[in-house]
């Protein structure tokens, strides 16, 4: 099924031809080898021929028979042609026989033989003999032999080729056709698989993979072939495999891979991914395999922890939706706002935040909340003005941040060094256009920030601006409450004013005018003079005092016209004018080019009254009172605002803004 | 009846085919006679053999007779065939010869070898060409090879010059009977020996392998052939005439002997002067 390739005769015929060549190289060196024995055997022979010639010399000798042994050794080496020269050499250097033959041969070898008898040596022979016969002979015989099996093998060869041809070679062309047949169709079914799959055998060496796997892994299959699986996956994962891929083979059956584990695949570029992995096992004629198919369920895995983390991230909306209904102080719902943040699982944080709001003084943070802190941080960033630090950095900008510990906008003089790393979450609390706070969550190091928990927190900070404007708002209502009752009471006790001071005002003209005629009747110096005096200037006290009461109870409509408020000014300076040039006081108006403006003519003069008349008791030793006018926005509306400064008691100023709007506001 | 008839026709067909049997194993026994050629051991058998094989076949051809070559064992063996007549032609050294006569009587001569062109023969005394030895003085104290005690020019003559000259076995230092000339001057020239006797035709084929003369033997007549005394005169003539009959310098004389120029007649007083010398070593006649 597996690694049919095309069926190639010239292989077949090279591998032929070299085991034949192989087969004749064999025999010929059987050949050669055997005509090195027959040399040794024929070299041995000599020897022993030469000491059977040394036998019967050595009994010739020994009964002197001298004759025999010439004749005996002259004759032999005479029949025998292969002898060159054969030597008998007495002790005394007598050769007793001398035969040489004249040879050109160079294929000759020399035997040497003493022949003694108890320590007394009889003669000395020396053989050379000429091999070159022999040799010519085996080379004869070694040609008709090479020759021969050349040709033996050759018969053989060819028989053998077109028996195995016939017999093996055409079916065995037939049954490797069906098998590129079948393995073309595997390959692409295996090309076509949308996951990576990858062919591995009983020792876990990859076997074969198909072009997702290059895809998914970013290997060349060229690359991966040969290699072990477990390059496939992450380190800590390979040595458990190995031991699961045993396993497997022991009792092969389709499963899916690790089961309840979480999978993951490693590709050439070191990235991990999560991974759905099937095994198969599959028997083939090569032998037992595994197919792996493997899946990259990134995607998958990213969708289910986006749900899950929606999920968490709904479950604190509506745990701090819950939290901001109860009825309960600002700064507890806070911290329970705050445990909400920390106990979502999915944000990696260290159990450690705080929340910071802006109250009375702006651009200042104060922290309202907090868990997890250690005390250092709960004291040395209690308040964090804006601009400074993360926080403050994330409430004037009023964008989320994600920082590290570690960065430069982080003010550690407060943090310690046995603090871990971490990353810091600040999220502004905006309403409209207000920074309300700022949520500050300690993150775990190494978690990366993400689009969608910066939407989540900014939900967070939404919500929670909500319920701290709700409360705000609340907290407002409760006051305008008691300031509308307080109203209602002051009105009340207005109009009991009003006619007490109504009641009282009669029989104090009348006391009023008695005192002054009287006082006229009453001579100078004298303690009752002074007694009406006292009576007189208490009566016109109490005469002020009552106009002021009846004119401050007393409820007038609103009479609004477009009036020049340098006009206004004026009228009102009027009046003043003597006095303040008694006091020395100097009026530096600033009211040229002032706009008309819809104001009641009446009541602003009245104010404008009482602040000059304020003025003037300020400044009893003179002074400069300067009045101007500008432009002032507030809340996008569009307003005049009339300035007021003198250099009296405190240097104090006194402002008036009046408003281009229906309405007139005072503003002090 | 005709069994009859046919039984004594059958008895009569069994005695022609015997009787006619009979006469042609009886013709074939005269015409076929086997003869033996004697050849005493003076050289190895096989060469022996060799040598006389050309005569013999020769002999055979000439006579009509189926001839035998055969080697004695020893020269003893030799002179006690021939003397007792037990082979039918004899090849004998002189002193064999000598030997023979004085024992068992004379014998039929048929030829004797002309070598060279002398039917006469002679040793020498031999010592190596390295030796000190110059006369025969000298030999005191030396060893000494002999060829056989039955040969003429390798023991008997030899003997009889060194008694001449007072050179006795016990003055020797040592002597040893080799059985062979070539013994002879191969155990001189192998320095077993100090000295030995041979014959001039053997001193010569080895006297350039390092051997000198130190003396000569007088001059004997050559070997011989003898023929049985029983057998028929005529038989002796036809042996001898075909000995005498072969061509000079014949490949069958060359055969026995390098350089035989002929066969030669020969008669007993030819050695006498041998007989002479023996005389003077009675023992070696009476051995």
């Amino acid at each position: 099924m597996i690694n049919t390739g095309t069926f190639k005769y010239s292989r077949v015929i090279l591998v032929f031809v070299t085991v034949l060549l192989v087969f004749l190289i064999i025999v010929i060196s059987a050949i050669f080898s055997q005509h090195k024995e027959m040399m040794e055997e024929i070299r041995h022979d000599a020897q022993r021929e030469l000491e059977l010639i040394g036998s019967f010399t050595q009994g010739a000798l020994l009964r002197q028979d001298y004759a025999s042994v010439e004749t005996f050794l002259t004759q032999w080496a005479h029949d025998h042609k292969e002898i060159l020269s054969l030597k008998a050499v007495a002790p005394n250097g007598f050769e007793l026989v001398n035969v040489t033959r004249d040879s050109l041969s160079e294929a000759t070898f020399n035997l040497h033989q003493k022949v003694s008898y108890e320590g007394r040596e009889l003669i000395d022979l020396e053989m050379t003999k000429d091999m070159s016969p022999v040799q010519e002979g085996m080379v004869k015989l070694s040609v008709p032999l090479v020759l021969g099996s050349i040709l033996l093998v050759v018969i053989i060869g060819a028989v053998l080729w077109f028996a195995m041809k016939k017999l093996a070679l055409v079916p065995m062309e037939k049954e490797l056709a069906l098998r590129e047949q079948a393995e073309k169709k595997f390959r692409i079914l295996l090309e076509s698989a949308p996951d990576s799959l990858v062919l591995v055998n009983k020792d876990g060496t990859i076997y074969m993979v198909n072009g997702q796997t290059e895809v998914l892994f970013g290997y060349r299959r060229e690359e991966l072939e040969g290699q072990e699986v477990q390059l496939l996956m992450p380190e800590r994962f390979r040595e458990r495999h190995k031991k699961f891929t045993e396993q497997f083979s022991e009792s092969p059956k389709s499963r899916p891979m690790g089961h309840n584990l979480e999978l993951f695949g490693l590709t050439k570029d070191g990235r991990e991914f999560p991974a759905d992995i099937s095994l198969s096992p599959v028997e083939t004629e090569e032998g037992s395999f595994i197919l792996s198919a493997v899946r990259d369920i990134s995607e998958r895995k990213n969708a289910e922890e986006k749900i899950r983390r929606s999920f968490h991230f709904q479950a604190a909306i509506s745990s701090i939706l819950n939290i901001s209904l109860e009825p309960v102080q600002l700064e507890i719902q806070l911290q329970r706002i705050l445990d909400a943040i920390l106990a979502i699982p999915s944000l990696s944080l260290e159990s450690m935040g705080c929340i910071y709001l802006v109250e009375e003084i702006p651009d200042l943070l104060v922290m309202k909340a907090n868990r997890g802190l250690p005390d250092s941080i709960k004291s040395g960033c209690s308040t964090v003005p804006f601009k400074e630090c993360l926080c403050g950095e994330a409430a004037s900008e009023g964008k989320v941040l994600f920082a590290e510990c570690t960065d430069r906008r982080h003010k550690t003089e407060v943090h310690t060094s046995q603090e871990k790393p971490h990353s810091h979450y600040c999220v502004p609390i905006i309403s409209g256009d207000k920074t309300l706070g700022v949520i500050n969550l300690v993150v775990k190091e190494g978690h990366k920030k993400s689009e969608d928990e910066e939407n989540l927190l900014k939900s967070i900070a939404n919500t929670l601006a909500v319920t701290i404007e709700h409360n705000r708002s609340d907290l407002e209502r409760q006051k305008l409450q008691e300031q509308l009752s307080q109203v209602d009471k002051m009105s009340a006790l207005g109009r009991l004013t009003a006619n007490v001071a109504h009641e009282i005002r009669n029989p104090l003209t009348l006391i009023g005018g008695f005192a002054r005629k009287l006082n006229k009747d009453i001579a100078e110096g004298t303690k009752d003079k002074e007694f009406a005096t006292i009576i007189i200037d208490e009566v016109s006290r109490l005469e002020k005092i009552l106009t002021n009461v009846l004119t401050y109870s007393r409820e007038t409509p609103v009479h609004r016209e477009r009036h020049n408020i340098k006009d206004v000014v004026e009228e009102s300076l009027k009046p003043f004018k003597d006095k303040f040039e008694k006091k020395s006081i100097v009026i530096a108006s600033e009211l040229n080019g002032t706009p008309e403006v819809m104001m009641d003519r009446d009541q602003v003069r009245e104010v404008f009254n009482n602040i000059l008349s304020n003025a003037l008791d300020s400044m009893a030793d003179g002074g400069m009172l300067t009045i101007s006018c500008a432009p002032e926005l507030i809340k996008s509306r569009k307003y005049m605002a009339v300035h007021f400064r003198d250099t009296g008691e405190g240097s104090l100023k006194i402002i008036s803004k009046l408003f281009l709007s229906p309405s007139i506001q005072r503003r002090s | 009846m005709r069994l009859f008839m046919s039984k004594s026709f059958f008895v009569s067909c069994l005695a022609i085919l015997i009787t006619t049997f009979a006469f042609m194993h009886g013709h074939s026994a005269h015409a076929g006679q086997k003869m033996t050629l004697q050849i005493h051991p003076y050289l190895p058998a096989s060469e022996l053999l060799t040598r006389f094989a050309p005569l013999t076949r020769y002999l055979s051809r000439i006579t009509g007779t189926e001839i035998t070559c055969n080697i004695s064992k020893n020269y003893e063996e030799h002179i006690e065939k021939v003397g007792k007549n037990m082979v039918d032609i004899a090849y004998l050294g002189p002193a064999s010869y000598v030997k023979l006569v004085s024992k068992y009587g004379t014998k039929p001569i048929l030829a004797r070898l002309e070598v060279k062109g002398s039917p006469f023969f002679k040793g020498v005394i031999i010592t190596s060409k390295s030796s000190k030895i110059l006369s025969l003085d000298d030999l005191k104290g030396k060893s000494f090879a002999f060829g056989d005690p039955h040969s003429t020019m390798s023991y008997l003559v030899p003997l009889y010059m060194l008694h001449e000259k007072g050179v006795t076995y016990e003055s020797l230092e040592r002597h040893e009977f080799l059985n062979s000339h070539k013994n002879v001057v191969l155990g001189v020239l192998m320095g077993d020996f100090d000295a030995g006797a041979v014959k001039e035709e053997v001193y010569y084929q080895y006297r350039e392998r390092g051997l000198r003369d130190v003396a000569w033997t007088p001059e004997v007549s050559e070997h011989l052939f003898v023929a049985r005394s029983t057998l028929p005169q005529e038989s002796i003539e036809a042996l001898r005439k075909a000995l005498l009959g072969i061509q000079r310098k014949d490949v069958i004389l060359s055969s026995i002997k390098q350089d035989v120029t002929a066969m030669v007649p020969a008669r007993d007083e030819d050695y006498d002067n041998l007989r002479s010398i023996l005389l003077t070593l009675p023992q070696q006649l009476e051995r």
